[in-house]
């Protein structure tokens, strides 16, 4: 069985989705470079995708049917592949949202609680 | 990911990583843009974006790992896997497809025979509304299925069952070779509608139609349909064939097309060469036509083959055919075939011709492919067992591997998906060897199923269907047990397996397939045996006669002008001049050859004062030449031969059983036989017997086998050649030192005499034997065949079976060694473990023997199922493979070392 190579992460595993739904959530259509960057930005820098990481999982997104994807010219007339968020999409950033504040709070409460 | 998606991705997968190369060369270029903006070397600024993208080829390797190739690649890895383990065992897997072979291979080929000769359908539309008709109720035989041709014309006008009726009737007809030398063939002589009832189309040319069956023949002359055979032998499928113009049986006739490819007539196993219309019946009988003789009480009897009406069955017909049966009967057959008691409770009989009409040949030899069929089964079962037993002590081997592998984290699908393929890749290699096994061992079959008088026969290919049941049949074994095992082992605690070596169960079913193996070689070699005893026996027996010194030739002498006591003075010329050659000791004439399988007796009684002929007596009766006993070198025990003079059935000579029976205790030669006149013989065209005769004694001769071999010589009286039986064909006896010498003397004598007549091809009387012999000699060549393979995978199972066993106990023997047990004990611990096993083998064996006598009597001569010699020369060799088998596990078992055996766990 072809080894699963496990790509060293900056961002916490199973995250990566749940901030691509976001991001394009609220920026409509966006190529993987637009997202990286987006990302970065807004979190200030705080958070880094990992490339290599960031196109399968995009196409296994689309594949799920979360993202619509097709091919376009940038403004710097560069061949992009520009994904938009559909409806099954936006449900599953919901509930990614949901286990992320459950999550979130779970872990603040073992800390609180030390 | 669902199914759906991976399965596109199968196909769209090149897609797929082009589209991620291409965005990936996309962030590349954005990112370095960014870089360069920020002050980096655009050198430098690409190093740093790709770095950041990490290694290209693990980005693939992610990107795929939803591909079903990737499943598709672990499968194949599998097989490879598997391969690999069955080149680290060769022996193993040799043995293992060679036992699968034979086993698939000689199902096949036997198979394929009995197909075609008793189940195969004609090839020919709806054959199932064909019907065969003719007459039930004959005393002490079978339905035969012929009727007289008047009666078949009348019901061709009556009936109302069938579209229409068609006649066949077999014959025997000369052809010229290139060189001349004449050979006999089969042909079938058919009624003009015969071919457009079948629904059969020509390969080339036209078949037999209405307008060709004519009496006299058509006036564009005689037609002739070849057989495809024939075509390609004769005229390597010229289509110029056709128009070209043939002498059979010294008539010319003109080739008008080829029957198709797959036909080979209506009796299966026998195969007409060539296809007549029925009226040229006439020209083979020297102008008699016996289709319209003058009464129509004495026309000859032929085959009949109907098609019935849509929805009308066979029983329907015959209901039909039972209505007017009896008027049929009364108006179309002679007063002798009514008033003979065998045929008084004679019925007319209908039924389903869809494999053709029954023929002697399928009759003498349904017993033995049965037999034969029944004993390759065994052998196909055997292979199976083989085959699993080695897989199973293979199995045991590789317990420890599985038990590692299982431990480290092979799933058990995974186990089993590699053994699986280890299985199948033996089960396919092995098929694809019985293949061959089958195509070869048909044509090796084939010779043994000649028709004694004929060159060819049986027409038979590999019957696919047969080659897929078994074939899938020995695949399904492979992979059972392939499987099963591999499923257990999977199973199996790895812990326990691991920690010790002793642990591995000893393969209790292994000893049973081991036993079951011995038991089926016990049976099998027991009826080789006795099989091979009766043949020896059999072409042992004595004759009565010279077998190999006597050539026989049958001249077309009926293709002369002399008739009568003409030609019978021809006959005595020849004899006399063949006689004066150096190369032959002894010549005569003879109207029924010995050993051709066939012979006519009928009813005779002794008279004369005070003799009481204790009943009537049936004796087989013969015409015969001067000099034929000398020839035959049959003795003459009282009296003389026949003199040339002597040319009528006024006098006769009995042979030793026929006169101590009807003269008890008397001498017999001056007293007089006569036949018994209210029976006479019901043979149309008898020749010898026409009328009732009563005869002189002058000769008793020594006791001579007649038709059979394995008949004992029965009870025979001889009469001189008439000239009514030499207006038929004679057979000449030539008795000399070599074949090559008689053959040249007669040739000689021919030119001289009869320049016009052509050579037949010579045979001697062991010949024609041997070739009567022939489902005897293949179904015993091919029971020592399989009792030898038997014994082969036997020795097999047994070696494999001890020798794992011994690996298994080496911990224990090593310990028994320690605590001081000698060689000597360990090897007879060895020996007492594979004689339970041949005890348990032999006697399942007897016991199948027991159920198997049955059958095999039928096959014997002169030996009995339960000869004490043979089932001791059958424990001997079963002892000498045993000893063999068990001798290298048993010595191996005996050099163990304690000390390393027991460090070893």
């Amino acid at each position: 069985m072809a080894a699963v190579a496990k790509p060293r992460n900056d961002i916490l595993q199973g995250t990566l989705a749940l901030l691509v739904l976001k991001t394009l959530a609220g920026g409509g259509r966006m190529h993987g470079y637009a997202i990286t960057a987006h990302i970065q930005r807004v979190s200030a820098d705080l958070l880094r995708v990992e490339e290599g990481s960031l196109y399968p999982a995009l196409h296994r997104m689309a594949q799920e049917g979360w993202l619509g994807a097709e091919w376009g010219l940038t403004e710097k007339n560069r061949q992009a592949r520009f994904y938009t968020i559909t409806r099954a999409g936006r449900r599953q950033l919901q509930l990614e949202e949901e286990s992320w504040a459950r999550l979130c709070s779970g872990v603040q409460r073992v800390l609180g609680y030390a | 990911m669902s199914w759906l998606t991976r399965l596109r991705n199968v196909f769209r997968a090149d897609e797929v990583s082009t589209e991620i190369q291409r965005e990936m060369a996309f962030h590349v270029a954005e990112r370095m843009d960014e870089l360069i903006q920020s002050g980096a070397t655009p050198e430098a600024a690409r190093r740093e974006a790709e770095r950041r993208f990490g290694n290209d080829l693990v980005q693939r390797q992610i990107t795929r790992e939803g591909d079903v190739l990737v499943w598709l690649e672990t499968l194949l890895g599998d097989f490879r896997y598997g391969l690999r383990g069955l080149r680290r065992s060769p022996v193993f897997a040799v043995a293992s497809v060679l036992t699968l072979a034979i086993g698939i291979g000689a199902n096949t080929a036997v198979f394929s025979l009995l197909h075609a000769l008793l189940l195969r359908s004609l090839p020919v539309p709806d054959p199932q509304d064909l019907a065969r008709l003719g007459v039930t109720g004959i005393a002490d035989a079978p339905p035969a299925f012929v009727l007289p041709y008047a009666m078949t014309q009348q019901l061709r006008r009556e009936q109302r069952s069938f579209v229409d009726l068609s006649v066949w009737r077999e014959a025997s007809i000369t052809l010229p070779d290139p060189d001349g030398t004449l050979r006999h063939y089969q042909a079938a002589l058919v009624s003009g509608n015969a071919f457009d009832l079948l629904g059969a189309r020509p390969r080339v040319g036209r078949l037999i139609n209405a307008s060709d069956d004519v009496r006299g023949g058509p006036s564009y002359g005689w037609p002739v349909v070849l057989s495809d055979g024939f075509w390609k032998e004769r005229y390597g499928a010229d289509p110029r064939a056709l128009g070209s113009s043939l002498l059979v049986s010294g008539m010319p006739v003109t080739v008008v097309g080829v029957a198709p490819a797959a036909f080979h007539g209506v009796w299966p196993g026998v195969e007409p060469r060539l296809y007549l219309p029925l009226n040229y019946l006439a020209l083979l009988q020297d102008g008699r036509d016996d289709l319209n003789p003058p009464t129509p009480k004495s026309s000859v009897w032929c085959a009949v083959i109907g098609r019935l009406k849509p929805g009308v069955t066979h029983a329907d017909a015959g209901v039909e055919l039972a209505a007017s049966e009896r008027r049929l009967l009364d108006e179309f057959t002679s007063l002798d075939f009514l008033r003979n008691p065998r045929f008084a409770n004679v019925r007319l009989t209908v039924e389903s011709a869809r494999t053709g009409l029954p023929t002697f040949f399928g009759r003498t030899y349904s017993a033995p492919l049965f037999l034969m069929q029944g004993l390759v089964a065994l052998v196909l079962a055997l292979c199976c067992v083989n085959v699993s037993g080695l897989m199973m002590s293979k199995l045991h081997e590789r317990q420890h591997e599985f038990a590692v592998r299982t431990a480290i984290g092979a799933g058990r699908s995974r186990l089993v998906r590699q053994y699986l393929a280890e299985s199948f890749a033996i089960a396919l290699a092995g098929a694809a060897l019985g293949a061959a096994v089958a195509w070869h061992g048909t044509s090796l079959l084939l010779p043994f199923f000649r028709h004694p008088n004929m060159g060819t026969g049986l027409d038979v290919q590999p019957d696919h269907t047969v080659f897929a049941v078994s074939a899938g049949l020995a695949v399904l074994t492979t992979l059972f047990f392939g499987l099963w095992p591999a499923w257990r082992a999977g199973a199996s605690n790895p812990g326990a397996l691991l920690k010790s070596r002793l642990a591995a169960q000893r393969g209790r079913s292994g000893r049973g397939l081991v036993a079951i193996q011995l038991a089926v070689s016990v049976m099998l070699v027991v009826s080789a045996m006795l099989l091979s005893r009766s043949l020896v026996r059999l072409r042992g027996e004595p004759t009565g006669f010279d077998l190999d010194h006597v050539t026989i030739q049958t001249p077309p002498f009926n293709r002369l002008p002399q008739k009568g006591a003409a030609k019978l003075d021809l006959y005595q010329r020849m004899i006399d001049r063949v006689a004066q050659e150096p190369g032959v000791r002894s010549a005569a004439v003879t109207w029924f050859t010995p050993m051709t399988g066939s012979q006519v007796s009928t009813q005779f009684q002794a008279l004369g004062e005070g003799t009481k002929s204790p009943e009537d007596a049936t004796l087989a009766y013969n015409a015969v030449g001067t000099g034929y006993f000398r020839t035959m070198e049959i003795r003459i025990l009282a009296g003389r031969e026949f003199e040339p003079r002597e040319r009528s059935t006024e006098v006769c000579v009995l042979n030793q059983s026929a006169a101590s029976f009807l003269f008890p205790g008397q001498a017999a030669v001056d007293r007089y036989v006569r036949t018994v006149t209210s029976l006479s013989t019901t043979r149309g065209g008898d020749r010898l017997l026409a009328q009732p005769v009563t005869c002189r004694v002058v000769g008793v001769a020594e006791d001579a086998k007649f038709a059979n071999l394995n008949e004992p010589p029965p009870r025979t009286i001889y009469f001189p050649v008439t000239a009514d039986v030499a207006d038929g064909n004679l057979v000449f006896l030539l008795n000399g030192p070599t074949k090559a010498g008689v053959i040249a003397a007669y040739s000689e004598a021919l030119r001289e005499i009869a320049p016009t007549i052509p050579l037949v091809l010579f045979a001697t009387l062991r010949e024609q034997m041997d070739a009567a012999l022939g489902s005897q000699r293949a179904f015993t060549f091919l029971s020592t065949f399989f009792a030898g393979v038997a014994l082969l995978l036997s020795a097999i199972g047994l070696y494999g079976m001890l020798s794992s066993s011994v690996t298994q106990r080496t911990g224990e023997i090593g310990i028994r060694a320690a605590l001081g047990a000698s060689r000597g004990v360990i090897l007879r611990m060895i020996f007492a473990d594979a004689l339970r096993l041949v005890a348990v083998g032999v006697g399942l064996g007897a016991i199948g023997l027991l159920f198997a006598s049955g059958p095999i009597r039928h096959m014997l001569y002169g030996v009995s199922v339960f000869d004490v010699s043979t089932l001791a020369a059958t424990a001997g060799l079963l002892a000498l493979v045993v000893l063999i088998a068990t001798f290298w596990p048993a010595r191996r078992a005996a050099t163990v070392d304690p000390m390393r055996a027991m460090r070893a766990d």
